[in-house]
C-alpha cells in the first residue's frame, strides 16, 4: 500500500514543487514587488511569522466547515435516499431542491447576518446550503442506478424490500455517494470562507479580506495557502474513508467525482 | 442439511404448465411472447427448453418462477398454483449477478439470509458447495478477481445452497467459451446427478440440450409454443465422446429437422 500511495502522489508533488520553483525563480529574478505577488519562500515565512494568528482563524473556519458539511452529509443522504425511494418526494420536493441552487448564496449572505448575526450561524448555513445538493444529486443517482437483474435476482431469492435496500441498493450506491461527499466536501470550505467574506468576525476567509484591503499580498496568499491545504486535507480524509469502505474497488474512480461536480 | 422445500417430502418438484399465454403491451402494440404453452415436467426431470432467441423461453422459465404473470393459463409446481415469486426454488440467470462488494463465499450465503437458515449450518454446506464446483480456496475472493465461468459456478452454488428441489437456469453457459462450456455441462450434469433435483433447463444450443436432458421441449419463433417434445433416451453418466455417436448425431438431426420445418434454420438447397 506505501509504495503504492508514493506512486499516486509522486507525480502532483513533483509537478507542485516544480511550479514552486519556477514561480520562486521568477519572482526573484523579475525583481516582483511583495505586494503583487509574493515569493514561495516568503509566504512560508509569513506562514511561519503569523502562525498564531493563522491557527486562531483556521481554527473558526474549520468549526464552520465541519458543522455545515456535518450537516450537509445528514441531509444530503437523507434527501437522497428520499428521492430515490418515494416518487412522490421525487416530484414535490426535488424541483424546489433543484430551484434553490440556483440561487446565489453569496446574495443571501448578508440577509444570513441580519438575521442570525457575525457568528457561526450564518456561515454554517451557507456551507451547508451549498454542499448538501451534490450529495443529494449523487446518493439518489447511486441508489436509482442499481443493476435491476441483480434486484431481480435478489427478488426471486425472497429478499424483502429492506434486506434488498441494505443488501444490494446501498452497497451498490456507495461509489456515487462517496464521489458526491468529495465534491460537497470542497463546496464546504468554499461556502464557509464565503461567508465570512460578507460578515465575520473570525475565520480564513477574514482574514483573506482584511489581507486584501491592506495590500498585505503575503499575508493574504498564506491565508489562500493554509486553505488549500485544509482543502486537500478533507479530500484525503473522504478518500482515505472511501478506501476503508469499498475495498472491493480496484481503484477509486476519479472520473465519477468529476461527472458528479456538475461540472 | 437444511430443508428449504416447500413440497413436503416428494425428492424433485413436479411441475404443469396449463395453456399458458403471455402477451406484452409495448409502446409499439401488443407482442404475443408465449402462445398457449401447455407440458408437465416429473419430479427429478431434467428438461430443457430450446428455442431460437426472442421464443419466450426465458419469458415461460420466469413464469414458471413466479417472477411473471401469464396472460392466460397457470403454472403448478407440486401441486400448488404459482403465485408470485416462488421462492423455494433455484435460479441460475444468464449472467452471474453476483455481489461485487462480497467475496465468494459471502455471494453463496447471500441465499442463507434470505431464508434466515442457521449460520453455521450455511457456511458447512457453502464450503462444501464450493468445493464441490473445484472453487475450495477460492471463498475471500472476490467477483473481480473470478472468471466468468467461476463467476457462474459460484452463482449455482448460491442456487444450491438451501437444497431446493428445483432449479430453473436461463441459458446459464451462454456467456461462456466452448471449452468451459463443455465443462460446465460436465459438472451440471454431475451435481443434477448426486441429488434428485427437477431442473428446467433454456439453451439455444440443440447439444448442449441433447446432452444434458431427459427431455427436450423445442420451441418455435414468437408467439412461442412447444412444436416437440422428444424424450433422450441416451445412457447416464452421459460423456463428451458421446456426441460423435450415431444416437446423439440422431437426436440433434431430428431437433434440426424441426427447426428446418418450422422455419428457425434456413438453408440453401443443393
Amino acid at each position: 500500500m506505501n509504495r503504492v500511495a508514493v506512486a499516486r502522489i509522486g507525480p502532483a508533488l513533483f509537478l507542485a514543487v516544480a511550479i514552486l520553483a519556477v514561480w520562486q525563480v521568477g519572482v526573484t529574478v523579475s525583481g516582483m514587488p511583495q505586494f503583487i505577488l509574493p515569493s514561495p519562500l516568503a509566504i512560508i515565512g509569513v506562514i511561519a511569522g503569523s502562525a498564531s494568528l493563522l491557527l486562531r482563524n483556521l481554527v473558526a473556519t474549520l468549526e464552520e466547515f465541519g458543522f455545515g458539511l456535518g450537516a450537509s452529509i445528514l441531509c444530503g443522504v437523507v434527501l437522497g435516499v428520499a428521492t430515490a425511494k418515494s416518487r412522490t418526494f421525487a416530484e414535490t420536493m426535488y424541483p424546489l431542491l433543484i430551484a434553490t441552487q440556483s440561487v446565489p448564496k453569496l446574495a443571501l449572505a448578508p440577509l444570513f447576518t441580519v438575521w442570525f448575526g457575525f457568528g457561526l450561524l450564518p456561515k454554517v448555513l451557507i456551507a451547508f446550503l451549498i454542499a448538501f445538493f451534490p450529495i443529494t444529486v449523487n446518493t439518489a443517482a447511486g441508489l436509482m442506478s442499481t443493476d435491476p437483474d441483480t434486484l431481480l435476482m435478489a427478488r426471486s431469492m425472497g429478499l424483502s424490500a429492506a434486506q434488498r435496500f441494505l443488501k444490494v441498493e446501498v452497497p451498490s450506491a456507495l461509489p456515487a455517494v462517496f464521489a458526491g461527499l468529495k465534491v460537497g466536501t470542497a463546496f464546504a470550505v468554499v461556502g464557509a470562507v464565503v461567508g465570512e467574506f460578507l460578515g465575520a468576525d473570525a475565520g480564513l476567509g477574514r482574514v483573506t479580506l482584511t489581507a486584501s484591503t491592506t495590500l498585505d499580498t503575503p499575508l493574504l496568499f498564506a491565508a489562500l495557502t493554509v486553505l488549500a491545504a485544509v482543502g486537500l486535507a478533507s479530500y484525503g480524509l473522504v478518500a482515505t474513508l472511501e478506501w476503508l469502505l469499498i475495498p472491493w474497488n480496484a481503484e477509486a474512480d476519479e472520473t465519477a467525482t468529476f461527472r458528479a461536480s456538475g461540472l | 442439511m437444511i430443508d428449504g422445500r416447500a413440497n413436503g417430502p416428494s425428492t424433485g418438484s413436479s411441475i404443469t404448465v396449463d395453456h399458458v399465454s403471455k402477451i406484452y403491451g409495448t409502446r409499439t402494440g401488443p407482442v404475443d411472447a408465449l402462445a398457449d404453452v401447455s407440458f408437465t415436467i416429473r419430479a427429478g426431470e431434467f428438461v430443457s427448453l430450446l428455442g431460437p432467441s426472442g421464443c419466450g423461453k426465458s419469458t415461460l422459465l420466469r413464469i414458471i418462477a413466479g417472477l411473471e404473470t401469464p396472460t392466460a393459463g397457470t403454472v403448478s409446481i407440486g401441486g400448488r398454483i404459482v403465485e408470485g415469486p416462488q421462492t423455494q426454488l433455484g435460479i441460475v440467470f444468464q449472467s452471474p449477478l453476483l455481489l461485487a462488494w462480497r467475496d465468494a463465499l459471502g455471494n453463496v450465503l447471500l441465499q442463507a439470509e434470505a431464508r434466515r437458515m442457521d449460520r453455521q449450518k450455511a457456511e458447512t454446506t457453502a464450503r462444501e458447495l464450493i468445493a464441490s464446483v473445484g472453487l475450495a480456496g477460492f471463498e475471500h475472493k472476490w467477483p473481480r478477481e473470478l472468471s466468468g465461468g467461476m463467476q457462474q459456478r459460484l452463482a449455482i452454488c448460491r442456487a444450491l445452497l438451501h437444497d431446493p428441489a428445483l432449479l430453473l437456469m436461463d441459458e446459464p453457459f451462454g456467456a461462456l467459451d466452448a471449452l468451459t462450456r463443455d465443462q460446465m455441462n460436465i459438472d451440471l450434469q454431475a451435481l443434477w446427478r448426486r441429488g434428485e433435483k427437477t431442473v428446467v433447463f433454456v439453451t439455444h444450443s440443440i447439444s448442449e440440450a441433447v446432452f444434458l436432458s431427459d427431455r427436450i421441449l423445442v420451441m418455435s419463433h414468437r408467439p412461442g409454443r412447444v412444436v416437440l417434445d422428444a424424450t433422450i433416451a441416451l445412457a447416464r453418466p452421459r460423456r463428451m465422446r458421446m456426441r460423435d455417436t450415431a444416437e446423439f448425431t440422431a437426436y440433434q438431426e431430428q431437433i434440426r429437422t424441426q427447426f428446418a420445418r418450422s422455419g428457425v434454420l434456413r438453408e440453401e438447397d443443393g
